[in-house]
């Protein structure tokens, strides 16, 4: 069980899934990460359902209709009346929204894109 | 039955680690509830404390506040359990230095929290760099508990558990900081996969500590030594190592890594608490003619955690089938378990480990009443919160499958009535939960302050039963 358990472990840690789709996050989106996990951003909002649960998903917040790159900006800059509005500079927002622009690239989080199977298992209505 | 092994060197000094821990895990509670009740204020009016104690520094001050709460109660019940057998100069610092690193750490992780300083990771939500002080004094609870229990023969389940539960929390807390490498942190995806593997299997790590403690209660409560022996106790151990460490896929069915992640943990995630539960209800039927529950405050908080792991052991198989994951995950159906499973296990496991000391520092029992009035309104609280949890996640996760959307705002809006039952049911837990902290704290301090300790906890329990 042990030996399973870190074969199991070293194949997760080693795994490229987003490697090999060329998606890994460049230095501006990095940069994003940081002040995004700076400001606990987590703690309201969620990708893919994982985070907090005060604030909407954002896994898709900039390909979503209405929203982007200029919502994004507003948002951090004024908040709302649940979430405070946040005193970053143009180019922290920039790679804030860059890093979102990554997020979205990775997959779709809405649950409405997967259906349940007979087994009990779920697939991504796309594949 | 005699377990009056407290092997102290005479010439040694007394060992009060594990009240220092048990103490300051109670206040550490207090924290949680009175910080979670302020959080739990921004969900019927948003704009409170908004610019001086936001919700980012709510959430981590409540969150950090839990999880220190159930590690430093259950290294308190571990080092209690050392009384049973060996404690030299060196275990005692040991124990005491563990005691100061993570002292120290409280401080500064909470005075960042405060500052507004934050590493923004779940559960850890402090800067990396302090992560090396919970590492450090963890590493000497290690040492210190080898150095105890390794020339012992025969470990009982609860043995096992609690070195698995050691071992096991190191490993999943070094796992957590596998993203300061670039090369899991420019994979999004890897990262929160990782995450949640660490996070999933930190729960497991601190649920055998837990566990362990509960049968460690029970062995000392019903005087039984057989069933933390018996081979279905052990198998309940093996499940239990199994789940924590391929079960944890459960969290991520909707993040698009590897498939087989999700097979796996679908497989594996049905069994976990199956032969737990029927271990409790075996003892129970033993324990019924045998035991005095008037005499056991113990008895009842860990009684009570028995009906929280029937409700959780249901809302979890549920939740771990992908099918119905997609409707509860990202809900409050998952806050729900989450509170279920801390509060109403963990912590009433925990309560029940800090009672039972409570009685072995002076055999105080006129307290026994109230902390059962506490009881039955934390549990009442309880339930009533975990109802409007589950509502509001249900209908959440109506809303997320609904073709046509309104706004999250809309949706936040109209769950408005069920986050005032939340509300209230938080304060009544504020409430209940301060009061048995209270209780057992004030009689603690008392009885230590004037002497009166015929005893050490357990063994002067035994020679009473």
């Amino acid at each position: 069980m042990v030996c399973s358990f870190v074969v199991y472990s070293f194949h997760i840690y080693t795994g490229n899934n987003l490697l090999k789709k060329n998606l890994l996050l460049g230095d501006v989106a990095l940069e994003g990460k940081m002040i995004w996990q700076q400001n606990n951003c987590q703690s309201c909002h969620q990708f893919y359902g994982l985070g907090g649960y005060l604030g909407p998903d954002l896994t898709n917040v900039y390909s979503t209709k209405d929203k982007g790159t200029g919502y994004i900006g507003i948002m951090i800059k004024n908040g709302t009346k649940t979430m405070p509005a946040f005193k970053m500079t143009e180019a922290e927002i920039e790679k804030v929204t860059e890093f979102l622009r990554c997020m979205d690239e990775t997959g779709k989080a809405d649950p409405r894109n997967f259906k349940a199977t007979v087994s009990g298992d779920i697939k991504c209505k796309d594949e | 039955m005699a377990i009056s092994s407290v092997k102290m060197n005479s010439k040694s000094t007394p060992f009060f680690a594990d009240r220092l821990f048990l103490a300051t895990a109670l206040l550490m509670l207090v924290g949680a509830v009175v910080y979670g009740s302020l959080a739990s204020v921004y969900y019927i009016a948003p704009d409170f404390l908004k610019n001086n104690l936001g919700f980012p520094q709510l959430r981590p001050l409540h969150v950090t506040s839990v999880v220190f709460w159930i590690l430093m109660a259950a290294s308190g019940g571990v080092y209690r359990s050392f009384r049973d057998v060996k404690i030299n100069n060196l275990i005692h610092s040991l124990a005491l230095a563990h005691y100061v690193i993570w002292f120290v750490a409280m401080v500064i992780i909470f005075t960042s929290y405060y500052r507004g300083v934050f590493g923004g990771r779940e559960y850890w939500e402090f800067p990396p760099q302090y992560a090396g002080f919970i590492a450090a004094g963890w590493f000497f609870f290690l040492i210190s508990y080898l150095l105890v229990y390794a020339s012992k023969p025969q470990w009982s389940v609860y043995h096992w558990m609690w070195l698995t539960g050691i071992v096991c929390f190191l490993i999943t807390f070094f796992e957590n900081y596998l993203w300061i490498f670039p090369f899991i942190n420019r994979d999004a995806v890897k990262d929160l996969t990782i995450q949640w593997k660490s996070n999933g299997s930190l729960v497991g790590s601190w649920n055998q500590l837990v566990y362990g403690l509960a049968f460690y209660l029970m062995e000392k409560i019903s005087g039984d030594r057989r069933t933390a022996r018996s081979g279905i106790s052990f198998a309940m151990y093996f499940l239990g190592l199994f789940n924590l460490m391929f079960n944890w896929g459960h969290h991520i069915y909707t993040l698009p890594t590897d498939s087989y992640v999700r097979i796996i943990s679908y497989a594996v995630s049905m069994t976990e608490w199956i032969i737990f539960l029927r271990i409790i209800f075996l003892w129970k039927r033993t324990n019924a003619s045998a035991d005095k529950p008037a005499k056991r405050i113990s008895f009842d908080f860990l009684n009570s955690s028995d009906h929280w792991v029937l409700i959780n052991l249901f809302l979890a198989l549920l939740m771990s089938i992908p099918a119905i994951n997609i409707y509860t995950h990202g809900t409050h159906v998952t806050v729900a378990h989450a509170m279920g499973t801390t509060i109403g296990i963990n912590t009433l496991i925990l309560l029940g480990v800090s009672a039972e000391f409570l009685k072995g520092t002076c055999n105080e029992t006129s307290s026994y009443p109230v902390l059962r009035r506490w009881l039955t309104i934390l549990n009442i609280c309880l339930g009533t919160m975990l109802l409007s949890l589950l509502v509001v996640g249900v209908l959440k996760g109506i809303w997320q499958m609904n073709p046509v959307q309104g706004s999250f705002q809309q949706m936040m809006l109209g769950f408005r009535p069920y986050f005032i039952v939340m509300f209230c049911a938080g304060i009544g837990l504020l409430v209940a939960v301060t009061g048995t902290c209270v209780v057992i704290l004030r009689t603690f301090i008392l009885c230590y302050t004037r002497k009166k300790i015929p005893g050490y906890g357990f063994g002067s329990l035994m020679k009473e039963g």
